[in-house]
């Protein structure tokens, strides 16, 4: 084999950064800050904070969805599996990514990819840009800023999906985009375009930030896993959005749901009031916000809440496998009434248009 | 754009690996273009997999553990990792078997050939040994049009026809959507070990292109033209294909009597790091070539050979094909990154079509379906010997056999292949053929007519 001769700058740059390679991790595509020429690390950590690109208001519980690629092997290399991080934003907009730990012996880091996704906003990748598919070349491992831009009803649902790739979180939180995916392929416009959530102004708030699997495992000790994504009996609309928390391998009654109403406050108290007409064995209790209930019914139990000022109504189902006591239904009562006042502050204009 | 790229690379040289195109994101991308410029979205919605591209399929885990701890070797953050139930896109199942492709890493000597000697990987003999301590690379490979049939490839093409076959015969949508994964991964295979031939040091023996340091310490070896391809388009910059290229034959595809496969077409248009001409005194005699083509023109410029940077030699098209300086008299050639970008910009739609080609191909076998005075038809044309089953799906999406016939081949009237009475129930009634078209491939075609009762 010959050597061929490479531009000088680009040799420079080869030699130099393979001279900066510490153990079993790649040199990072992008900057230590904004403000910065060294290059960043793979491993971590990375924070940033997330916003509005028209508005600059920040964005919270947003989705901040981090994954690592690892790699073994020398010219005929194979992938080695990923580590994942799975969090969100909060009050502020602000994200932060721990560093990546330990990885398996002969196993090299070669890629982290960040993705930051909110419902009714365009998903941010840190590798590439929606607009044109093009490199991102402004993602830095600390102090990035990541602005989100509003979704548009001409975008394509197709590309977005393909966009934000995977991981069953994330997964999760498009699922309903894969209707509209399909449509786009059949030729036929999404229809319904101001149903889905996150089309109004103001903050925007579903069912998959309120609850999340880490909360559940946190008050009942559950030590199984959940398969996510909205709940098959109502679709999720501009006013309505749910999440069912299915635990693998066990009966219904280690499963949990969320169902979110988010109204003009007139109409979450229509709503409140037709869950305690409808719901079995229910009693209210204004344990919650400005009134809540407990119910039951066989094997279920069921809690909810309204919150009059947000026009929010929350219903939570728990089985009583999952919830041994109605405490613990009541205990993920007060984690979602918890993140729904961080996520929807009071005079933001919490009812959706 | 061009000099973006190439201020990309600089910033973030010896960040990827390349022992291919990369499996996880420039193949996933080319697959997953080939499937939005292909027939398949088409053809999910018709057999009853309605969301098509979009419609998730499952392969449950507990039935086919080896598939999924490989699944779980890659990166979710490419779209190609199904949830803990086995569920993604079909989309994504074509995109995993096109990243599946590279695992175990052995397989990827199978992803070469060189329509010249007719051979596939040799390891190189030698570099090896000094460049990578301790590795063991595999002696030889088999030659990739050979090893998208090969009985030793988990992802090959009888494997595709047998799971495409039972996505459509299969009782319970349970089944089918299980069995339209599996050949979803097969194909998404097969069209990477196609889009492998790309690469013009695959198709020209040039074994040693592939062990070029990279940067990312002693161990990290690739090809260069892989590793800049991976960095200027990744997953989602793959370019969409400008045409789909149309073969009779599954192997025309990589390479063909008439030099039309993709092996052909780079082999014959493009140098590679170590199959430029060779170094030759100025004046004393023309430069050396490795291969007869790309040929040379008959006058290079010399004078602008002459210069520091020296110039560049170029296609028609104006794609640089190499740059060539003269130093102390000498005639000397190389590619540099960016000459390797301009090619990629030419190339890589080129794969595109050939792979969205391919797909089609695969796809290529259509029933026609029609109900006429009572009776159920199936009628196709361009199909050989093989066999005919029809099924009647029920309002629960169970399919029902309710008739199968051995066909002979050759000419039927009206391409009439089946005829059976209507069946008195369901929504609808689907076909499916399995045996070899009129050119002798073998192949499932396969319609499906809703019923109203």
């Amino acid at each position: 084999m010959t050597l061929k001769p490479l531009p000088k700058l680009a040799l420079f740059a080869v030699l130099a950064i393979a001279a900066c390679v510490t153990g079993n991790v790649r040199t990072a595509p992008f900057r230590a800050r904004p403000d910065s020429a060294d290059a960043g690390s793979l491993r971590g950590p990375f924070s940033g904070r997330v916003v509005d690109v028209t508005t600059h208001a920040p964005i919270a519980g947003a989705l901040v969805y981090a994954a690592w690629t690892l790699e073994r092997g020398s010219a005929l290399p194979e992938p080695a599996g990923a580590h994942e991080f799975v969090g969100s934003t909060d009050a502020g907009g602000n994200y932060r990514v721990p560093s990546l730990g330990a990885i398996p012996a002969g196993t090299r880091i070669t890629e982290f990819s960040l993705l930051v996704y909110k419902r009714g906003f365009v998903a941010y990748r840190s590798d590439r840009r929606f607009t044109d598919l093009g490199p991102r070349m402004d993602f830095a491992q600390e102090d990035n800023q990541v602005l989100l831009e509003r979704w548009r009803n001409e975008l394509s649902h197709a590309r977005h999906l393909r966009f934000v790739g995977g991981g069953t979180a994330v997964a999760a939180l498009t699922q309903w985009e894969l209707a509209d995916a399909s449509a786009e392929l059949e030729g036929k416009r999404p229809s319904g375009d101001d149903i889905r959530p996150g089309r109004g102004e103001g903050p925007y708030v579903v069912a998959a930030q309120l609850l999340t699997d880490v909360d559940i495992k946190a008050r009942t000790k559950y030590d199984g896993q959940f398969e996510t994504g909205p709940l098959s009996d109502e679709p999720d609309t501009a006013t309505y959005s749910s999440q069912h928390f299915k635990a693998l391998g066990r009966p219904e009654t280690w499963d949990v749901a969320i169902r979110v109403w988010r109204l003009d406050p007139g109409k979450a108290q229509e709503r409140y009031d037709e869950l305690l007409s409808q719901l079995p064995g229910i009693q209210e209790k204004d344990e919650v916000a400005n009134r809540s209930f407990q119910a039951a019914e066989n094997e279920i139990r069921g809690v909810g809440f309204l919150d009059g000022q947000r026009g929010v109504v929350v219903l939570i189902t728990c089985g009583i496998s999952q919830c041994g006591s109605v405490d613990d239904a009541v205990s993920l009562e007060q984690t979602v009434y918890g993140k729904l006042k961080a996520l929807v502050p009071v005079g933001l204009g919490g009812a959706v248009k | 754009m061009l000099k973006k790229i190439a201020a990309i690379l600089v910033l973030v040289a010896a960040t990827q690996s390349a022992g291919a195109w990369e499996a996880q994101t420039t193949h996933a991308g080319l697959a997953e273009q080939a499937a939005l410029a292909s027939r398949l979205h088409h053809r999910l919605t018709t057999l009853g997999f309605n969301g098509g591209l979009f419609e998730e399929l499952t392969i449950p885990p507990a039935d086919a553990r080896a598939l999924i701890e490989d699944l779980h070797l890659l990166s979710p953050t490419h779209g190609s990792v199904p949830d803990a139930r086995g569920r993604q896109t079909a989309l994504a199942w074509l995109a995993a078997g096109a990243a599946l492709a590279d695992v175990p890493a052995a397989h990827g000597a199978n992803h070469f050939y060189d329509p010249t000697t007719k051979r596939g990987w040799e390891r190189p003999a030698r570099g090896v040994a000094g460049v990578l301590r301790g590795v063991s690379l595999p002696e030889r490979g088999v030659p990739a049009p050979d090893w998208v049939i090969d009985k030793q490839n988990p992802f090959n093409l009888a494997g595709f026809l047998d799971q495409y076959a039972k996505a459509v015969t299969a009782a319970t949508p349970g089944e089918r959507s299980r069995a339209m994964a599996g050949a979803l991964i097969a194909a998404g295979a097969m069209l990477h070990v196609l889009g492998d031939l790309g690469a013009p040091s695959r198709v020209r023996s040039d074994f040693a292109a592939h062990l070029e340091p990279l940067g990312g310490g002693g161990d990290d070896v690739g090809s260069r033209m892989e590793r800049i391809a991976t960095l200027a388009y990744g997953r989602l910059g793959v370019p969409l294909p400008g045409r789909t290229i149309t073969r009779s034959h599954l192997r025309d595809y990589f390479t063909s009597p008439d030099n039309g496969g993709l092996a052909d077409v780079i082999a014959r248009s493009y140098f590679s790091p170590n199959t430029l001409p060779e170094s030759t005194r100025v004046n004393e005699a023309p430069p050396v070539l490795v291969r007869a083509k790309p040929s040379l023109p008959a006058k290079l410029n010399l004078m602008a050979a002459g210069r520091e940077d020296g110039t560049t030699l170029r296609t028609t098209d104006g794609t640089c094909l190499a740059r060539y300086r003269i130093d102390h008299s000498v005639l000397s050639w190389s590619l540099d990154d960016d000459c390797m970008l301009e090619q990629l910009a030419v190339i890589m739609p080129e794969v595109a079509a050939y792979e969205t080609g391919l797909l089609d191909f695969l796809l290529r076998g259509e029933l026609a379906v029609a109900i006429d005075q009572g009776q159920v038809t199936i009628s196709a044309k361009g199909l050989g010997a093989g066999t005919v089953e029809i099924l009647v799906e029920d309002d629960r999406g169970v399919r029902t056999s309710i008739g199968k016939s051995a066909l002979a081949g050759g000419p039927t009237p009206n391409d009439q292949l089946a005829k059976i009475a209507m069946p008195t129930y369901g929504t609808r009634v689907v076909a499916v053929f399995s045996g070899a078209d009129q050119a002798g491939e073998p192949i499932v075609a396969v319609g499906a007519l809703p019923l109203t009762h």
